[in-house]
């Protein structure tokens, strides 16, 4: 199976606030999550998934 | 992953599921991840993950105040950089899978002369080898206290707080700091939280802490044997005339399959007592273990054996895998 990389610039700071599941976005793009942290001063939480 | 930053992202490679928090400088606020011979989620929870990433978000403040002490930030490297990972994967038109990073990175290791098999090989030393065991939900909680824990002052309810003077939030943290010392060490350092004091304790490292289970990552350069022995007493050392300090170990278990791919001979009860005339190591306790760290996978040995009284060889061909490569 592929690994892949989760990135959720939203899903910690949002998870400290107890969100629903459905307001979390995970993005699939390190850049892109970098550039949703950076804009919106947020961590980044970021998941390595691999079942080889 | 052909892109990604595994310098910075390092870890063990065969979890299953592994999380990083950090801040767009790159600095890592705690990894949360990390398992033990208990299986793949043997070290995971809700509740446990959701305590990381309230660490996360705390920590994430601090950094924000300008209040969070910068870390080093490890070399960059990317898996091209790795050629025979690159031969395996990007070159040959395949995907970068995170286990196989590991493998292929060992593999260029044996080629570059250069595999520290104790390290690279026996990767993520058990923590209940030292008699801790954590309350998994609680994080960094101490379950059951025993052994060289227990010895050195360790209780249970008590929270590690850092590892050899390193601050670590999460199993994850723990795991990947005592994953990284030398296998000759002779002591850890924990720092721990007791009803709100701190403390600091001296473990001193058992024999052989450092081994875990290959058998879940199917490394190429572990060379497969199909037996497992028992090392042998002085006493019985001394009955057959064999070194006291060698390495000579009774088999007590062959699997089938030895015999199917012509691997070796050997038999349950055989003693082995020799690999290729090498008798002694300043490590290995039984001929299997001798093999997994001094020869390469794939490679013919000589077996200097006591079977039924009488000594002999026996051949043995270790069996290089190419699981799922």
């Amino acid at each position: 199976m592929k690994s892949t990389i989760r990135i959720a610039g939203v899903a910690l700071a949002v998870f400290a606030a107890l969100p629903a599941q459905a307001d979390l976005f995970w993005h699939t793009s390190y850049e892109a999550a970098v550039e949703e942290a950076e804009r919106t001063g947020k961590p980044i939480f970021l998941q390595f998934r691999c079942a080889p | 992953m052909d892109r990604v930053n595994i310098g910075l992202f390092d870890y063990d490679r065969y979890n299953t599921l592994y999380y990083f928090a950090l801040n767009t400088d790159e600095q890592i606020y705690l990894r949360y991840g990390g398992r033990d011979q208990g299986g793949q989620t043997s070290q995971l929870h809700t509740d446990s993950i959701e305590l990381a990433l309230a660490k996360g978000l705390e920590l994430h403040e601090l950094y924000k105040a300008g209040k969070l002490a910068k870390t080093p930030k490890p070399e960059p490297l990317y898996p091209q950089e790795i050629p025979a990972l690159y031969e395996k994967t990007t070159g040959a038109g395949r995907c970068v899978e995170c286990h196989l990073i590991g493998d292929l990175q060992n593999v260029q290791r044996e080629r570059d002369g250069t595999l520290d098999k104790l390290s690279q090989m026996y990767r993520s030393p058990d923590l209940k080898t030292i008699g801790i065991e954590l309350d998994v939900p609680k994080g960094l909680v101490i379950k059951q206290a025993s052994g060289a824990a227990l010895k050195a002052g360790i209780k249970n309810g008590d929270r590690i707080s850092s590892f050899n003077q390193t601050t670590v939030w999460t199993f994850g943290d723990l795991q990947h700091h005592y994953d990284k010392i030398a296998r000759d060490s002779k002591s850890i350092r924990l720092g721990v939280d007791r009803e709100g004091e701190a403390y600091s304790f001296d473990l001193e490292l058992p024999p052989f802490w450092w081994w875990t289970d290959l058998a879940y990552r199917n490394w190429t350069v572990e060379p497969r044997v199909y037996f497992r022995s028992k090392p042998l007493s002085d006493s019985e050392k001394a009955e057959l005339e064999l070194d006291r300090k060698g390495f000579a170990s009774r088999v007590t278990h062959v699997e089938t399959i030895a015999d199917l791919m012509g691997v070796h001979s050997l038999k349950v009860g055989d003693v082995i007592f020799a690999v290729d005339d090498d008798q002694t190591d300043e490590i290995a306790n039984r001929a299997e273990l001798f093999i997994k760290l001094r020869r390469k996978a794939g490679e013919p040995l000589s077996l200097s054996v006591i079977r039924d009284g009488e000594r002999m060889s026996v051949d043995l061909k270790s069996a290089r895998m190419s699981f799922r490569k």
